[in-house]
């Protein structure tokens, strides 16, 4: 089976509320230098399910970002994906992508995917931490006319199709998709990402990530980034968090706690 | 944009009668017609909708739209999206469609927005027009809602945006209003069906569900086991005070609870008068989903956790000592 991954590299999310920063001129969150940059958590489950439904029925699985930070940082991290046991990884970089929404992301990645060519399964995350925006996955689907799925969190590998298990409301479907199709990912117990082996470390190091550009992609400079877009981020705030909580202490816990059920029975809120 | 008029809102109908996010985005979708001097439109697809046209137009609507004839008897992606994009391009050309940031709002409304290559802002918390342009202005949480992004959709096309549950005023239902009620068939056939269940399996969940309860205990992964979330969550203090059973992420990744327990941004939003928030940090993920929850009581080891900065009461303690004298009492409280 051939499976391309679409990885996203993101502030670590959970770094303190105290530390983000807004900066209204450039438009941007900012944080502090030592944030560190890490694939979204919800990508590492996508390359996580690639990499199981390998090891079950062979195939490779390739990984692509669109790199919205430092070329070098992103190379790191999709490394890592080859680290963990992809086996090829994908950069795009291009000033053409700057300032795009998930409408020009999405064409530029799935033009990207076209050029691969050969492929049964696309997997991306449920929404990428970053601007939470839920969209690139099934815009990808729509722009390649291909079925999908949301919020799985389990992949079966089938006879020309693939099961997934979807989350709803109160339980789940398990649903049947011909191949190819995209699925997007959310995290479950069985997609912890594993931890990649040193030998498979030392081996990525030396790769080399071919970088495509806008004019590889033939992508046509209306449709990506600024000038794709469809959307305009005009502000940005930090919400405010209001409360000051009331420690309740005593002797000891029981007693704390008995003073705990006392308030909120004073309260009224029991 | 310029024959692109009126405002559409995509309608869930849960357990017989409209879903509560569907009144919010009646409520929303009404300020935002009056505010373009146009109408507001509901879209309900399924078997059962005729019973719900009456209520939707009660609460807001001026018309809706009745499709009863979805190829599929609940929703699939691929079919509903193709039967939308048919009602917003050959029986009406909507300026604004509004969807909830739902289960079936997250699979439509990127789907919709590709095949109308129309602009989308998801899990949007406040929604305006722009005076001058007349265009949408959307305001969400990003980073997992560590700030608050406000963008401006761009003209050409209709325009469309998802809402957080209990983030919006329903508008307060009127008997008298008047509306019309447009039946219109699917026009999408079976092979527009493109994933096929197999299987459906729905979660008993123990006491009420969390996103009506009054009352909400929430377990994070500092809890140590499945055996003792039971004991002192489940079975323990949920049951005492008889309150819905939730969850973070955490505990879900640590096989505590179901995925369908989760609450926070990618889980449910919730919103109780209490909320006991027990050995979980307080990850802005997680808080997402308790924004409505008016009182949060917090019982963590550590007391820099950020749970702190949301609560109302702490006790900083290991839940295993603090629960079963909690319990105790609650139990001696609640019987007067
Ligand atoms: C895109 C995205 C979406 C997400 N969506 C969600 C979501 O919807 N919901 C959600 O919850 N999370 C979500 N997360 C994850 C979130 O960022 C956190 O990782 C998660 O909420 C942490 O769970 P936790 O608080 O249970 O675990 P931890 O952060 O590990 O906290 C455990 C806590 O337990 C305390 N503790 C340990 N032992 C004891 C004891 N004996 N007694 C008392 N206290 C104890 C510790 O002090 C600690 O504070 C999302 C993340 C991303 C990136
Ligand atoms: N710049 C990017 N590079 C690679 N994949 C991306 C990028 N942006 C989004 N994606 C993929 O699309 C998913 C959803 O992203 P979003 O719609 O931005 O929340 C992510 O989890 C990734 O799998």
């Amino acid at each position: 089976m051939n499976i391309i991954a679409c990885v996203k590299q993101v502030p670590y999310p959970d770094t303190p509320a105290s530390a983000y920063g807004v900066d209204n001129v450039g438009k941007r969150i900012t944080l502090p230098e030592d944030v560190p940059l890490v694939i979204s958590p919800f990508d590492e489950n996508a390359v996580e399910a690639g990499l199981q439904l390998k090891d079950q029925v062979g195939g490779r699985l390739t990984t692509i970002s669109l790199a919205t930070r430092p070329a070098d940082s992103v190379i790191r991290d999709l490394k890592q994906t080859l680290a963990m046991g992809a086996d090829e990884a994908i950069l795009l970089d291009d000033p053409a992508f700057a300032g795009g929404d998930s409408w020009s992301t999405a064409h530029s990645l799935a033009m990207a995917i076209r050029k691969v060519g050969e492929y049964d399964l696309i997997l991306c995350g449920l929404q990428a931490a970053d601007w939470d925006a839920g969209q690139v996955g099934l815009g990808i689907a729509e722009i390649l006319g291909l079925p999908a799925a949301t919020f799985v969190t389990r992949i079966e590998p089938g006879d020309g199709c693939v099961r997934a298990r979807c989350i709803i409301e109160n339980g789940y479907d398990l649903l049947e998709l011909p191949v190819p199709c995209v699925l997007t990912v959310a995290s479950d117990e069985a997609l912890t990402p594993r931890i990649a082996p040193l030998p498979g470390i030392i081996k990525a190091k030396k790769r080399k990530i071919p970088v495509w550009s806008a004019s590889d992609l033939e992508a046509d400079t209306a449709v990506v980034g600024a000038s794709g877009a469809k959307t305009v981020l005009q502000e940005l705030a930090l919400p405010e968090f209001e409360g000051v909580c009331e420690f309740i202490t005593a002797e000891g816990l029981d007693q704390a706690a008995v003073m705990l059920a006392d308030r909120l029975r004073s309260e009224k809120i029991l | 944009m310029a024959d692109h008029k009126g405002v559409f809102i995509y309608g869930e109908i849960s357990e017989g009668k409209l879903a509560p996010v569907t009144l919010e985005l009646l409520g929303i979708g009404r300020r935002l017609a009056d505010a373009r001097g146009e109408e507001c439109a509901a879209v309900l697809i399924d078997r059962k909708a005729d019973d719900c046209a009456r209520e939707a137009i009660a609460c807001g609507a001026d018309r809706v739209y009745v499709v009863q004839d979805a190829p599929t008897e609940f929703f699939e992606g691929a079919s509903f999206t193709a039967i939308l994009e048919r009602l917003c391009t050959e029986t009406a050309a909507p300026a604004i469609l509004l969807l909830g940031q739902t289960i079936t709002g997250r699979d439509l409304a990127p789907r919709l927005a590709f095949r109308l290559k129309a602009g989308l802002v998801m899990d949007c918390v406040g929604l305006a027009i722009d005076p001058e342009t007349r265009n949408l202005i959307a305001k969400k949480p990003v980073s997992g809602g560590n700030a608050l992004a406000t963008y401006a959709l761009k003209d050409g096309g209709p325009q469309l945006a998802t809402i957080r549950r209990r983030a919006m005023e329903p508008f307060k239902g009127d008997e008298r209003r008047q509306g019309e009620i447009v039946n219109v068939p699917a026009g999408v056939d079976a092979s527009e069906v493109k994933a096929k269940r197999i299987e459906r399996v729905l979660e008993e969940s123990e006491g009420p569900s969390i996103e009506n309860a009054e009352i909400v205990v929430g377990g994070g992964r500092g809890i140590d086991s499945t055996e003792e979330f039971e004991e002192y969550i489940t079975k323990g203090l949920a049951r005492t005070l008889g309150a819905g059973v939730g969850g973070t992420r955490g505990a879900v990744d640590a096989g505590l609870i179901s995925e369908q327990s989760q609450v926070g941004l990618t889980g449910k939003i919730i919103g109780p008068n209490l909320y006991f928030a027990v050995a979980l940090s307080g990850a802005i993920q997680h808080m997402a989903g308790c924004s409505g929850a008016r009182n949060i009581v917090a019982i963590n080891l550590d007391e820099n956790a950020q749970i702190f900065k949301f609560a109302r009461f702490g006790i900083v303690g290991d839940y295993r000592q603090v629960i079963p004298p909690l319990i105790e009492r609650l139990t001696e409280l609640l019987s007067t």
